[in-house]
């Protein structure tokens, strides 16, 4: 058994850097950001990636989706969009004899892979219409409610500058996804590489590496490894540490914190440390699988008050702060 | 699967590990926290032997203290090493040390909790692997702590300032008993004056001296006592001294007895009464009764009665004879009341014997008094006073000084028969006491040109110019005189009582003398 397990580890690693390696084949650097994607992937959650324009956010997505052999759509999310544009909608058909019925028209939500690209430009009312996507997997219209097709996975854009004409997702969206990725600038070495990529005639081309059958088993396995209570603890403990007036909260966090993570990000943590420990040949997760998981999966669960707000405290200063102070188990 | 044989191996070297390096860590631990205990509490010790360079303690403070120093050390020894390492403990240490990502921690915890997977198996494997495959020994090398040479130079300076005679240091070997009184030479001969005047005064009310008082005054002549045991010695012979007769009373009694003679024709025994001179009233006496007449014989009569009244519950001897007498001049039998005075004069004179011994004895108390004076003082204050008496004596002779504490204690005893002034250093020595003869010397006289001098003084209104005591020299001029060093010619022993800030009881007359002679005239004329 002890063989199959390794098998099984192994498989997953030889899975997940094939994936990888297709995908920088076309994208340059960014292995946090495709390690990261991978990982939410992995993990049953969704991604929001945040970054200027032409960072290559939407590219990224498209090459995810063109090495899994999975059914990728995409959304681009504007003021006028309404949510039957996304989940889709009944139409009227007419049979041979003339007879008439309603059939329902699926929206781009039904694929493997969604792109909601700069979703902050939709209405609270369209993000909110990917709500039951993300957490049941499922889309309601009118009386029926319809399954979506496992694995689903929404990656989401949103542009920080552009705040005008933007509607800041609602914290019950936020919480939805599993890690919210920043997408940096590239580095000179990185940039070299693009421009040599991209201003020739042919673009590099990647192939399909990984079926949907064979993401499911990975997610499986990744959800076998086990974690032993004190690493919990800790994972709970740092939870704990972003809630102001709490036992383990730190000074900044009292003074800029209006909520802390929620336990939705608890679950992100380990399941990340999960995934992490097996990309690290480890079968137990390990507090620094777990602290490697606190910053993209608690930046945009910590929601600053209003003195944070004021003075532009970037939720990221908060986390280094509470994983600082926060002890280890037997420490 | 792993069988169960490979589980429990595999559960077995990881315990085995962990125990070996909770043992290295439990070892690291209480070397370090015991080093660091040690090497503060150094201090206290340290200080002590700083602070006892300076000031003396009795061995038994500095052992009571060390003693503490131990037991404080011995707790703290004791909750060091009574706080126990648990194995989860070591397994977080050997992690974080040899960067193992939390695998023995939760391999420890499985296998503690008793979970059982096939992915717990083979983490518990894998483990159980890396547990085999640490060097612990080189993991948990023994090393010095840094703190050693710490501990190092204090324990080598404590050792410094306690076992090596060296000239600026004062160990803790040298503690001894807490310090004896050594009387000085000038004590000592205090201390042989007291028992000769006690001795004296036991003859001359015609017993011994105590054996009791022997063996104090011995003790103390001996010294090696304590300051605390030579006052209780010195306060026990006090009280032995005090439990003797009120010579206040006695006073008050001759002063009534001499009041009540006053109004008939016996003036001289009145005047030897109030002079407390009894030989003198005993001979009076007899010349009374050998001249009396028989009108005076009623007037005796009648007096001697008024003084039993006077003298019973005082000196019931004395007021016995005085009814005897009474009654033998009630009889009318010459004869019998002659003897009977007789025997009044007898009985005087035992008194005045007993009197002459008391006095004694009060100049003993007096002198014990001093010593016990000269015990409490603090030397510092003895020594300053000492200092500020010599400084005194050189540069203002002639003018009057307030004097130090000791001497004005030593005008009041030594001025025994003297007005007492309240005044410090004041003490009017030249008024003699009573029966005291003075014998005035020539005068002598310097050669010293006195200036006339106007001192611009705002007198306070009803002020006598010449109740003014001008304190101050000269302004006009120096003096014209010409003072030469002069070479003191004083024996070592000389100095050293001159130093003292008593007087020794033998020169104490001398001394006495010597101001009484000096004094102004005009106070001894009246």
């Amino acid at each position: 058994m002890i063989t199959e397990i390794d098998q099984q580890i192994e498989q997953f690693q030889h899975d997940f850097a094939l994936v990888t390696s297709e995908i920088g084949k076309r994208i340059v650097g960014y292995e946090e950001i495709v390690r990261g994607l991978l990982t939410s992937l992995l993990a049953d959650g969704h991604v929001l990636l945040e970054g200027i324009p032409g960072l290559g956010k939407t590219k990224l997505v498209q090459t995810l989706s063109d090495v899994l052999h999975l059914k990728f759509s995409r959304v681009q999310f504007t003021p006028d969009l309404m949510p039957a544009d996304i989940i889709g909608t009944n139409v009227v058909q007419e049979r041979q004899h003339g007879q008439k019925f309603l059939e329902f028209q699926e929206g781009p939500l039904f694929a493997n892979i969604v792109l909601a690209d700069e979703i902050n430009r939709a209405t609270p009312k369209t993000q909110s219409a990917l709500l039951e996507a993300m957490q049941e997997k499922s889309v309601s219209v009118g009386k029926q409610t319809y399954k979506l097709e496992l694995p689903f996975f929404v990656l989401a854009t949103q542009n920080p500058l552009e705040m005008e004409g933007t509607y800041p997702l609602p914290e019950a969206q936020l919480d939805r996804f599993f890690v919210k990725l920043k997408v940096t600038y590239p580095s000179m070495e990185s940039l070299h590489e693009i421009l040599d990529r991209t201003t020739q005639f042919e673009e590099p081309d990647v192939e399909r590496v990984l079926t949907g059958a064979q993401l499911m088993e990975m997610r499986r396995t990744a959800r076998e490894v086990p974690i032993a209570k004190p690493i919990q603890e800790y994972a709970i403990r740092l939870t704990l540490a972003t809630h102001p007036k709490s036992s383990c909260a730190q000074p900044i966090v009292n003074r800029y914190v209006r909520y802390g993570a929620s336990p939705r990000g608890t679950q992100a943590l380990v399941v990340g440390g999960k995934i992490r420990a097996l990309l690290a040949n480890r079968v137990h997760v390990s507090c620094e699988d777990i602290r490697a998981m606190v910053l993209p999966a608690f930046r945009h669960r910590v929601l600053l008050n209003f003195e944070g707000e004021a003075e532009q405290i970037d939720p990221d200063t908060i986390l280094q702060d509470v994983l600082t102070n926060t002890p280890e188990p037997a420490e | 699967m792993p069988d169960s044989q490979s589980r429990t191996t595999d559960r077995t070297c990881i315990v085995r590990t962990l125990t070996h390096i909770a043992r290295r860590l439990r070892f690291a631990r209480v070397t370090r926290e015991l080093l660091q205990g040690f090497t503060l509490s150094l201090i206290l010790p340290i200080a002590l032997s700083v602070f006892y360079r300076f000031v003396e303690m009795s061995r038994a403070v500095v052992f009571v203290f060390l003693g503490l120093w131990v037991l404080g050390l011995a707790g703290y020894a004791f909750t060091v090493l009574a706080r126990k390492e648990t194995l989860l403990d070591a397994a977080g240490a050997v992690d974080r040390k040899a960067d193992l990502h939390d695998e023995l921690t939760t391999a420890y915890w499985f296998q503690q909790a008793g979970r059982s997977s096939s992915w717990i198996a083979l983490q518990l494997h894998r483990a159980a692997s890396t547990a085999a495959n640490l060097d612990v020994d080189r993991l948990y090398a023994w090393s010095m702590p840094r703190r050693a040479r710490t501990t190092g130079g204090l324990l080598a300076l404590l050792l410094v300032l306690n076992l090596l005679p060296l000239p600026w240091t004062r160990g803790w070997l040298e503690a001894g008993p807490p310090p004896v009184v050594e009387f000085t030479a000038a004590d000592q001969m205090l201390l042989s004056e007291i028992e000769r005047m006690l001795a004296d005064a036991a003859v001359a009310q015609g017993t011994e001296l105590s054996p009791e008082i022997r063996e104090l005054l011995a003790e103390l002549r001996q010294g090696r006592l304590t300051q605390d045991q030579a006052l209780s010695e010195l306060e026990k012979l006090q009280t032995i001294l005090d439990s003797q007769l009120d010579s206040v009373e006695f006073d008050e009694l001759m002063a009534d007895i001499a009041n009540t003679l006053a109004s008939t024709n016996a003036e001289a025994l009145a005047d030897a009464l109030s002079d407390r001179d009894l030989e003198r009233a005993a001979e009076e006496l007899r010349k009374l009764a050998d001249q009396m007449t028989e009108v005076e014989q009623e007037q005796l009569q009648a007096v001697l009665e008024q003084m039993v009244e006077q003298t019973e519950g005082r000196l019931e001897d004395l007021a016995e004879e005085l009814a005897s007498a009474a009654e033998k001049f009630a009889e009318g039998d010459e004869a019998e009341a002659r003897q009977a005075m007789e025997e009044l004069a007898q009985e005087l004179e035992q008194i005045a014997q007993q009197r002459q011994g008391q006095e004694m004895r009060e100049a003993a108390a007096q002198s014990l008094q001093q010593l016990q004076q000269a015990l409490t003082e603090d030397p510092n204050q003895l020594q300053a006073a000492q200092e500020e008496m010599a400084s005194g004596d050189q540069t203002a002779a002639g003018t009057p000084q307030s004097g130090p504490p000791n001497q004005d204690a030593m005008s009041v005893q030594v001025g025994e028969a003297g007005a007492q002034s309240s005044e410090k250093g004041q003490g009017d020595l030249s008024v003699p006491g009573a029966g005291d003869e003075i014998e005035y010397g020539a005068p002598t006289g310097l050669e010293v040109e006195l200036l006339p001098e106007i001192m611009d003084l705002a007198l306070p209104t009803g002020d006598e110019p010449g109740d003014q005591l001008i304190d101050q020299p000269s302004q006009a001029e120096e003096s014209k005189l010409n003072y030469e060093p002069v070479e003191p010619t004083l024996t070592y022993g000389e100095a050293d009582l001159l130093d003292e800030d008593t007087i020794p009881l033998s020169y104490r007359d001398l001394v006495k003398r010597y101001f009484q002679v000096i004094g102004p005239r005009g106070q001894h004329d009246h």
